[in-house]
C-alpha cells in the first residue's frame, strides 16, 4: 500500500464521518412517519400513537408496519431478503426503513415547524 | 481470417466475463448477515480491476456490461439491472481514473477502494431514483465505510491475480 492509497482511504473516511455528523445533526425526535409505496405516498401516521399499518399490493407484496414506543419497525414482510424486518427501528427525523423488493419506504419526518421558513416581507 | 491477437483477446474477454458471472453467483450463495441493503463483498469487481490493469478501461467496461446483463437475466431479474448497472458503471469510471493516475502513486488498492465506494454510491443513487426518495442517503456513510473495507480486500486480491496473470499472458 502506497502513501496516496492511505490518503485516499482517509479522504473517504472523512466524507463518511461528515455525513454521519450531518445526518445526526439534522435528526430530532418526535415526528410522524410516511410510508411510500412504489414512490407514491401510501399512508402517514404520528410516531407517538401505537398503530399497525399493513402495506399490500396486487402483486402479493406485503409489509406489516408497527408504530410503538415512539419508533417504527417492520414486523412482518413477505419479501425474499427480509432486510426491512431486520432493520433497526427508526425514530429520528430522516431515518428510514426500506424494502427494495416490495418498493416500500418508511420515512420518519419531523413535525416541528422550521423556524427559518418565512424570514421577512 | 481474424488475426491471432483478435482471437486471443476475444477468448480472454469471454473467460473474464464468465469468471465474473460465476463470482457473482458464488457471492449470492453467501449473503452477509448485515441488515443493510446493498452490502456485499464485491468479488465480481475483482474481475473488473484485473481487466482494467491487464487490458485497459474499454475491456473493463465491456466485461462489466456483459456481466451485468448476463447476471440480471440469469439470476436476479430485470429489476436489479438498474442497481447493478449504476453501481458497476460508476465503479469502472472511478477505477479508470485511478488507473490513469497509476504512475502518480496510486496503487491497485486505491482502484479497489474507489471501485467499492463508487459501486455503493451508484446503488444508492439508483435506489433514490427507483424509490423516488432521498431518504436512502441515510445509508451512505455505512456504505462508504464498507466500500472501503471490501475495496481494500478486493484490491489486494486483484494485485496478486494481476501480477500472476501478466507473467502467464506474456508466455503466449
Amino acid at each position: 500500500m502506497k502513501k496516496l492509497d492511505v490518503i485516499l482511504i482517509a479522504f473517504f473516511l472523512l466524507i463518511a464521518m461528515v455525513l454521519i455528523l450531518w445526518i445526526n445533526a439534522s435528526s430530532n425526535e418526535a415526528g410522524e412517519i410516511i410510508i411510500y409505496k412504489d414512490g407514491q405516498e401510501f399512508a402517514s401516521a404520528p410516531l407517538n400513537v401505537e398503530k399497525t399499518v399493513i402495506v399490500e399490493d396486487q402483486n402479493g407484496g406485503r409489509n406489516v408496519v408497527r408504530i410503538e414506543n415512539g419508533q417504527v419497525q417492520v414486523i412482518e414482510a413477505n419479501c425474499k431478503d427480509q432486510i426491512c424486518v431486520h432493520s433497526r427501528p427508526a425514530k429520528k427525523n430522516g431515518q428510514a426503513i426500506i424494502c427494495l423488493p416490495n418498493k416500500v419506504v418508511i420515512e420518519v419526518r419531523s413535525t416541528k415547524i422550521n423556524e427559518i421558513d418565512g424570514v421577512s416581507e | 481470417m481474424m488475426n491471432h491477437n483478435g482471437i486471443k483477446k476475444m477468448v480472454l474477454f469471454a473467460i473474464l466475463a464468465a469468471t465474473a458471472i460465476a463470482l457473482h453467483f458464488v457471492e449470492g450463495l453467501f449473503p452477509l448477515p448485515v441488515p443493510i441493503p446493498g452490502i456485499k463483498l464485491g468479488l465480481a469487481n475483482i474481475v473488473s480491476i484485473v481487466a482494467l490493469y491487464l487490458f485497459g478501461p474499454v475491456a473493463a467496461l465491456t466485461i462489466l456490461i456483459l456481466r451485468v446483463l448476463m447476471t440480471s437475466f440469469l439470476y436476479s431479474g430485470f429489476s436489479s439491472l438498474i442497481y447493478s448497472l449504476a453501481g458497476g458503471l460508476l465503479s469502472v469510471l472511478g477505477m479508470s481514473c485511478i488507473w490513469k493516475l497509476r504512475e502518480k502513486g496510486f496503487s491497485i488498492i486505491s482502484a479497489g477502494v474507489v471501485g467499492g465506494v463508487f459501486h455503493n454510491i451508484g446503488q444508492i443513487i439508483a435506489a433514490a431514483f427507483v424509490l423516488r426518495t432521498s431518504s436512502v442517503f441515510v445509508y451512505s456513510p455505512v456504505l462508504i465505510i464498507t466500500g472501503i473495507i471490501t475495496g481494500v480486500l478486493t484490491g489486494i486480491l486483484s494485485n496478486i491475480i494481476v501480477s500472476r496473470l501478466s507473467t502467464v499472458l506474456h508466455m503466449y
